[in-house]
């Protein structure tokens, strides 16, 4: 019988930040001063079970033939992921270093709050978890099921958290959106390359079901966005 | 023959505190006047499936459990009742006063650890010879009822015991292994 009732167990939400949160991890006690990296830290546990959605894109070919709103074929576009979780013990500055990343500000002061600026690629064509990319590799693990998620390039996004500030716990709700990352140069010009690379989204990944600490942490590209052909050439 | 009828016995109650109350050794809180009741409260989840009608499930889900406590003390130490109230009540410093609102029992600290408001609670059994440790207690619902007369005063209390942890996450293992409680007294 393969089917089965699907129990994932108690889920530690964990972060990997790039080496550019060192000192901000330190300045906030996450980290003792000296202590190397990786940055990945403990984010904490969720009030109520953590909602995985992700959002696939799809796009009719429509022909007369089949009618004004039949389509025979579609097309698959890229897709995204939204992460939601309701945090209730967890470590507030490692939330605060995640809110820092998604306004493009980590490493630049203590606490979030501030903002690096309108149109700054989160990214910076540099591969993930590298100083200076601004996406978190969040990691959700699995004990019972031992079928963890990884999203290897999420932010905190849109409404990215509501902090109720009272005499009750805080409970924490977050909105994550995780992408399909390439680790491509913003100011390359493509139609300056005598090879006339293209940008394919083949083969980019927005999840894996591998626990976040399994890659050599002391090096970034073993992780799968950060290896193989991210750029390719044109047909 | 393994069965045989069960007799408590002289059941005291005794109950230890964190380190910087006045029950930070194990202390006699009293004698009751009858049976102290000792209730599981168990909590199971159902998991209903539309094949089976929807209302009774083919498997449920064991979501922990909690014990509730309840005695007439009769012979009983009022400084100690004192300290297990001040202690439920978020460990006030005075009798009679509360603490902040929202202040977590457990403190972020390990059981007996100063900040740490619950109250270990004992029932010795000298004749069955089986005691009760509830690890983690304290009074609730309606905690104490206390009648005021020229009778000998009975106080009614009620504790809940919980399954208490310093870190949910067990690395892991969740509530895996908490006790609620034990048969062995605290020291």
């Amino acid at each position: 019988m393969g089917y089965g009732w699907q129990i994932n167990g108690e889920a530690m939400v964990e972060v990997f930040f790039g080496d550019h949160m060192t000192p901000v991890a330190e300045a906030l006690g996450v980290l003792a001063s000296g202590e190397t990296n990786p940055l990945l830290l403990q984010l904490g546990l969720s009030q109520d079970p953590i909602r995985v959605m992700p959002k696939v894109i799809h796009a009719d070919l429509r022909a007369d033939d089949f009618g004004p709103e039949g389509a025979p074929e579609t097309l698959s576009y890229i897709a995204d992921a939204e992460i939601r979780m309701t945090l209730l013990m967890y470590d507030d500055r490692v939330l605060d270093m995640c809110l820092q990343e998604a306004m493009g500000a980590g490493g630049s002061d203590q606490y979030a709050g501030g903002s690096l600026g309108s149109a700054k690629p989160m990214g910076a064509g540099l591969p993930l978890q590298y100083s200076g990319n601004h996406y978190i590799t969040m990691g959700i693990r699995s004990p019972r099921a031992q079928l963890p998620y990884r999203f290897l390039a999420a932010y905190l996004a849109q409404r990215p958290v509501e902090i109720p500030l009272g005499t009750g716990v805080t409970a924490a709700i977050c909105n994550w959106r995780a992408i399909p990352y390439v680790n491509l140069d913003p100011f390359a010009n493509p139609l300056l390359n005598s090879t006339m690379d293209y940008v394919k989204s083949a083969g980019a990944i927005i999840w894996d079901r591998e626990y976040i600490g399994d890659h050599d942490v002391e090096d970034p590209t073993n992780l799968p966005m950060n290896s193989g052909v991210v750029i390719g050439s044109g047909a | 023959m393994s069965r045989g009828w069960f007799i408590n016995g002289e059941s005291m109650v005794s109950v230890k505190g964190n380190t910087g109350t006045g029950i930070s050794s194990i202390t006699q809180l009293g004698l009751s006047d009858g049976p102290i009741r000792v209730s599981a409260d168990f909590r199971h989840r159902d998991i209903n499936l539309d094949a089976f009608g929807g209302e009774i499930p083919p498997d449920v889900q064991f979501m922990l459990a909690a014990v509730n406590v309840s005695m007439g003390l009769i012979h009983v130490d009022r400084d100690v009742l004192d300290a297990c109230l001040r202690e439920s009540m978020g460990g006030s410093a005075t009798i009679g006063a509360v603490a902040r609102a929202g202040v977590v029992l457990g403190g972020g600290v390990a059981r007996f650890a100063a900040g740490w408001h619950y109250v270990g609670l004992n029932i010795l059994s000298p004749v069955a010879n089986k005691p009760w440790r509830f690890y983690a207690a304290y009074l609730t619902a309606s905690p104490m009822e206390h009648p005021l007369g020229t009778e000998k005063s009975v106080i009614t209390v009620n504790w809940r015991c919980i399954p208490y942890a310093l870190d949910p996450w067990g690395d892991g293992t969740g509530a895996s292994g908490v006790p609620i409680w034990d048969h062995t007294l605290d020291s």
